[in-house]
Order: structure tokens, then C-alpha cells, then sequence
């Protein structure tokens, strides 16, 4: 009885190690460099005419700020999924842009 | 069991494009807000109930997509069947139900703000256009909104389990 239950236990753990592998390999960046290069240069520029529209009229200073918010905000969701990856990629599951 | 961050981060990963669609409606909705505090305090609280369906929303396909992708990836799961299928049929077509509420709401939103640029607008040409406009799209937001609960309803319905 015990060894059956030790079996068990084993396979589960593998079929748990093997679905973790599964969900940090599908959708990663090929080139981990090239997204986050991207992914800065999108948010940098989102953040600089975000900021160039806050210093003129009212609806104008609102989009500004939204747009900001929205930049930032985008930038730590994607950030979050990235740091998820693990060492290698799913072939025909990556991820190459921000978006 | 798999930690939760790492479906979690998955779900981010493979909704990337959707759930930044909803971040940013969710601000556009803010802002619609904001802008229109002044000159109207119904249009206002309008745009502020889409802002909160529309977080509600996300953060529902989030959540939704987190709690079952080990699931679907082979694991077994404690949550009650008709909790896994709400959840899963949240998480598993974001790209679906995002565009579908998208359309549902810009449609509203431009139904409700040509009604009112049609009734301060004085010159009669305008005005029929803006109404005849906002009757189109509440017809549209219908359509829309069908879309929406039959896909959700007919995954739901564990129809294709």
C-alpha cells in the first residue's frame, strides 16, 4: 500500500514538474534582449509625449497622464509575464513583442 | 501543485495583447470620465461604470485564465466543476470576450455621446444624423452585447467538454 501511494506521489510530482516546465516555456521571448530593448524603447517613448502633452491644456494634460499610466502599467504586466520564462522556449509559442 | 505566480505569468504571457486592450479602454473610460465631469455629471458616472466593467472584466479573464491553465495543461483540480467551467470559459477566449465587451462599450459610449450632442445641438440637419447615429449604434451595442453572453453562455453550457 505504502508503494502504491509512493507511485503515485512520484508521478504526480512529475506530471506537476512537467506542467510547470509547460507554462514557463510557451509564449517567451526568443531574444530575451531584443523584447526588453523593445519593450523599453515603447515605454520611454509613451512616457516622453505623455509628458511633452502634460505641460499644455487641460484635455491634453488628462491624455498625458493616461498615457503614462497606461505605458507604465503595460510595461509591469509584461514584465511580469516575462519574468516567468524559464531558461528555454516552446518552438512556435514565443512571444517577440510587448504586445 | 503549481504555484500560482506561475500560471499567473503564463496567462500574462499568452493574453499580452488583450489584457493591455482592456488596460488601456479601462483608462480611455477614465478619462472620458474626467473630461466630461464638469459638463456632465450622467455622462461621467457612465463612463465611470464602463471603467469599472471594463476592469471587472479583466481582472475576472485574469483570474479566470491563472486558476485553470495548469488544469488545462494536464493537472487535476480541487475546484468544483461549475466553478471550473465559469473560470475557464473566463480565461480561455480572452481574445473573444475582449473584443466583443470592446465593441459592446465603444458602441455605448458613442450611442450615449451622440444622443447628447444631438439634443444641444440646435440645427436640424445635425441633429437627425446624431440621432439616427446613436440609434445605430444602440443597435449595434445589442448585437455586441448577444455575441458576448451566447459565446460565454454556449461555453458555459459544457457544451464542447
Amino acid at each position: 500500500m505504502v508503494l502504491v501511494v509512493e507511485v503515485v506521489l512520484t508521478a504526480m510530482d512529475h506530471l506537476a514538474s512537467s506542467v510547470a516546465e509547460t507554462l514557463r516555456t510557451n509564449y517567451c521571448p526568443a531574444n530575451k534582449a531584443i523584447f526588453l530593448a523593445v519593450l523599453g524603447g515603447i515605454v520611454a517613448a509613451s512616457c516622453a509625449i505623455g509628458i511633452a502633452l502634460m505641460g499644455r491644456g487641460y484635455t491634453a494634460r488628462v491624455a498625458g497622464t493616461l498615457l503614462v499610466i497606461f505605458a507604465v502599467g503595460g510595461a509591469a504586466l509584461d514584465l511580469f509575464g516575462f519574468f516567468g520564462c524559464g531558461n528555454r522556449i516552446e518552438p512556435g509559442l514565443t512571444w517577440d513583442w510587448p504586445w | 501543485m503549481i504555484p500560482w505566480h506561475v500560471s499567473a505569468q503564463y496567462c500574462a504571457r499568452q493574453g499580452a495583447t488583450e489584457y493591455l486592450e482592456m488596460w488601456a479602454l479601462l483608462l480611455v473610460f477614465a478619462g472620458g470620465a474626467v473630461l466630461t465631469r464638469k459638463a456632465s455629471r450622467g455622462v461621467s458616472g457612465a463612463f465611470v461604470g464602463f471603467a469599472v466593467l471594463t476592469g471587472v472584466l479583466g481582472a475576472s479573464m485574469f483570474y479566470g485564465c491563472s486558476m485553470t491553465a495548469a488544469s488545462e495543461q494536464g493537472m487535476t483540480t480541487d475546484l468544483p466543476h461549475a466553478t471550473y467551467t465559469i473560470l475557464r470559459c473566463l480565461g480561455y477566449d480572452v481574445r473573444y470576450l475582449t473584443n466583443s465587451w470592446a465593441l459592446f462599450a465603444v458602441s455605448c459610449a458613442g450611442a450615449i455621446a451622440l444622443l447628447i450632442f444631438g439634443t444641444i445641438r440646435w440645427k436640424r440637419a445635425a441633429r437627425a444624423y446624431a440621432f439616427t447615429g446613436s440609434a445605430l449604434l444602440t443597435v449595434a451595442a445589442f448585437v455586441f452585447a448577444f455575441f458576448l453572453l451566447f459565446g460565454f453562455s454556449w461555453c458555459s453550457s459544457s457544451r464542447l467538454f
